[in-house]
């Protein structure tokens, strides 16, 4: 008999989980408990399964990492269809979910013990001419993340192309910045369509069980998943907005001024908008240490989702690593969900950059702030078991001798977040690298126009905080609202108040840097930076 | 088998990279050939920002700019872009 575990939350302070009606799925022929509204991910999470799949070359274990459908480490063979990223697939009773082998899974001990140098792969078997070939039909057994099914499996028949759909705004994109467009863009009388990835709309707003602050009249006093439902519920009052949900972006034809999207049940559309958004947000930024792929490394994002939207715990005790809102803000879920949190690493000197208010709550529960230090290696053989710390010198280096071993079952990797790049590149905007705004990020105009026909708001723009993220989806919805020639006459005023707030929001003399980046890549007229 | 893995997709690690960077692969496109990082599943979404972080600081250069990005973003499957709209398989 297999000990039965069950990692869901069943008691929270804050919320309440909808799980729907109980339905069985298989893992490899072995029946799980799992409920309807839970991921495939989510649901064998809870059942305490951490090893999802094995990596394609040096077949190390992999679990759930991003939980957001980015990654590769989920995938799995799910009634028969292979390489099903199962972080954003829903269960369905009688699932059948299978490990993906291929002959390199028994094989890599032996695999492991063939050490060749970095590189020198790439050259293997490349000389003399004739024995490529068939060297290559050998070596191709021994990747790869699984084996093809026999026969084509019995699945319901891809959705197809849907067509072409005409708009006037676009926007992509359903978080904070994406929905404040929507709303003001909505009330001018715009024509908009707003899409998200996810089964609704929120973005990280729905993970945030804390309460924000700065200024009260936009956003502050709230917790984060109450703006978001306040949000949502604003645009489905909206005739004129339309929300498509699980659409992404995969594609956008500046020629053709067309953007590709991917629906549910594998479709694609393409659309025609005059005005485009790209509120699209940010990808979280990794850290580079020994068995940095362990499951049991997550990033902070993976974290929330687990806990806040499916109410699994990540585990018993873990580690965060990072000193921004993010780290704090998560040891704070984490502790409400009544998990231990062994300490916060933190690599900043002297006191860590987050807001003091966030670091103070998580003190008052106990949990060490320990500043001056990163992670150098995850210890555990399929999981993680404990992790080695290490002082960081003045000069951001290790000083050998400190190393010390933390006991914990994750680690929650949160150093902050990179601007997403991709969709916004597609437009051809003129890309520059600030440190101070997280990363690559396009050259806009004080209208937040990076293309002729495209505008920029939120955490791809700049990495910030939920409040100037709204703020900025508001003044876009505005200002894409009057260049598509709608709007009152109330438009120009509330573009001054929505801006006030904006300077205000970004007052404070620790926002100096981000001022001064923000200025530097606003340009007066787009057009011309573009040339 | 410890490794510091930078692309999760490909198995792609440091010392790979920084093997590539000596032997001469020293910008990103040249980088993302040899080692293929940046070209799994997820299009570097993390892999990216490090291996220009490590591009930058075992050469030294400014490295601020991405590699060309290209439709799709995400993955998709040819049965979505190439199936009529209406049309359903004969055996359902």
């Amino acid at each position: 008999m297999i000990a039965i575990e069950d990692w869901r939350i069943y008691e929270h302070p804050i919320l309440k989980f909808d799980r729907g009606k109980e339905v069985t799925i298989y893992l490899d022929g072995k029946p799980l408990k799992a409920y309807k509204n839970e991921t495939v991910a989510a649901a064998l999470y809870a059942n305490g399964i951490r090893e999802f799949s094995k990596s394609i070359k040096y077949r190390r274990p992999r679990g759930f990492f991003c939980a957001i459908g980015r990654c590769s480490a989920c995938m799995m063979e799910v009634d028969g269809v292979p390489n099903v990223r199962t972080c954003v697939t829903l269960v369905r009773d009688g699932m059948r979910i299978k490990r993906q082998r291929t002959i390199a899974d028994w094989a890599a001990p032996f695999l492991g013990m063939m050490k060749l140098p970095p590189l020198r792969y790439m050259k293997l078997f490349t000389r003399p001419g004739f024995i490529y070939e068939p060297a290559m039909k050998i070596m191709r057994k021994f990747t790869g993340l699984g084996s093809y099914p026999e026969k084509v499996p019995e699945v319901a028949p891809s959705g197809g192309y849907q067509g072409e759909l005409s708009t006037e705004f676009l926007i992509v994109g359903g978080g904070p910045a994406g929905m404040s467009a929507a709303v003001e863009a909505g009330q001018q009388g715009v024509d908009t369509l707003i899409i998200d990835d996810k089964e609704k709309l929120g973005g990280q707003l729905l993970k945030q069980t804390h309460m924000f602050f700065s200024d009260v009249k936009y956003a502050a006093g709230k917790r984060g998943f109450k703006l978001g439902e306040e949000l949502v519920e604003k645009i489905s009052k909206l005739d004129n907005v339309k929300v498509m949900t699980q659409t992404s972006a995969v594609g956008y034809y500046p020629s053709e001024n067309t953007m590709l999207l991917k629906g549910p049940n594998d479709t694609t559309l393409k659309v025609k908008a005059k005005k485009y958004l790209i509120s699209t947000g940010a990808y979280e930024r990794s850290l580079v240490f020994e068995n940095n792929d362990l499951p049991g490394v997550y990033g902070a994002g993976g974290v929330q989702t687990l806990l806040n939207v499916y109410g699994v715990k990540p585990g018993n005790r873990g580690i965060l690593l990072g000193t921004g809102n993010v780290a704090l803000i998560v040891s704070y879920h984490l502790l409400q969900a009544g998990i231990e949190v062994a300490g916060v690493f933190a690599p900043s000197f002297r006191r860590v950059r987050g807001y003091f208010v966030h670091a103070a709550k998580i003190k008052r529960h106990g949990v060490p702030i320990v500043t001056r230090h990163t992670i150098v290696k995850a210890l555990g053989k399929n999981r993680v078991e404990g992790a080695i710390v290490t002082k960081l010198a003045d000069y951001g280096k290790p000083i050998p001798g400190t190393e010390r071993r933390v006991d914990c079952d994750f680690i929650c990797v949160g150093v902050g977040l990179n601007p997403a790049y991709d969709l916004v590149q597609l437009f051809n905007p003129k890309m520059v690298y600030v440190g101070a705004l997280g990363g690559m990020v396009p050259i806009r105009d004080r209208t937040y126009r990076f293309a002729e026909n495209a505008y920029i708001a939120g955490d791809c723009a700049s990495i910030e905080e939920a409040t100037t993220a709204v703020l900025e989806g508001k003044l876009v919805g505005l200002y894409a609202s009057q260049a598509l020639g709608h709007g009152d006459e109330t438009v120009p005023e509330k573009i001054e108040e929505y801006t006030r707030a904006l300077e205000e929001d970004r007052g404070s003399p620790f926002s100096t840097r981000l001022r001064e980046a923000l200025r530097d890549i606003t340009v007066e007229k787009i057009e011309e930076a573009l040339k | 088998m410890v490794k510091k893995i930078v692309c999760r997709c490909h198995d792609v690690t440091e010392s790979d990279i920084e093997a590539a960077i000596d032997a001469g692969y020293d910008d990103l496109e040249t980088l993302k050939r040899i080692t293929g990082v940046t070209t799994g599943h997820c299009q570097g979404k993390t892999c990216l920002p490090l291996t220009m972080a490590i591009l930058a600081r075992k050469t030294g250069k400014n490295v601020n700019v991405t590699t060309k990005i290209r439709p799709p973003i995400d993955p998709i499957t040819l049965g979505s872009i190439a199936r009529p709209p209406g049309k359903r398989s004969s055996k359902r």
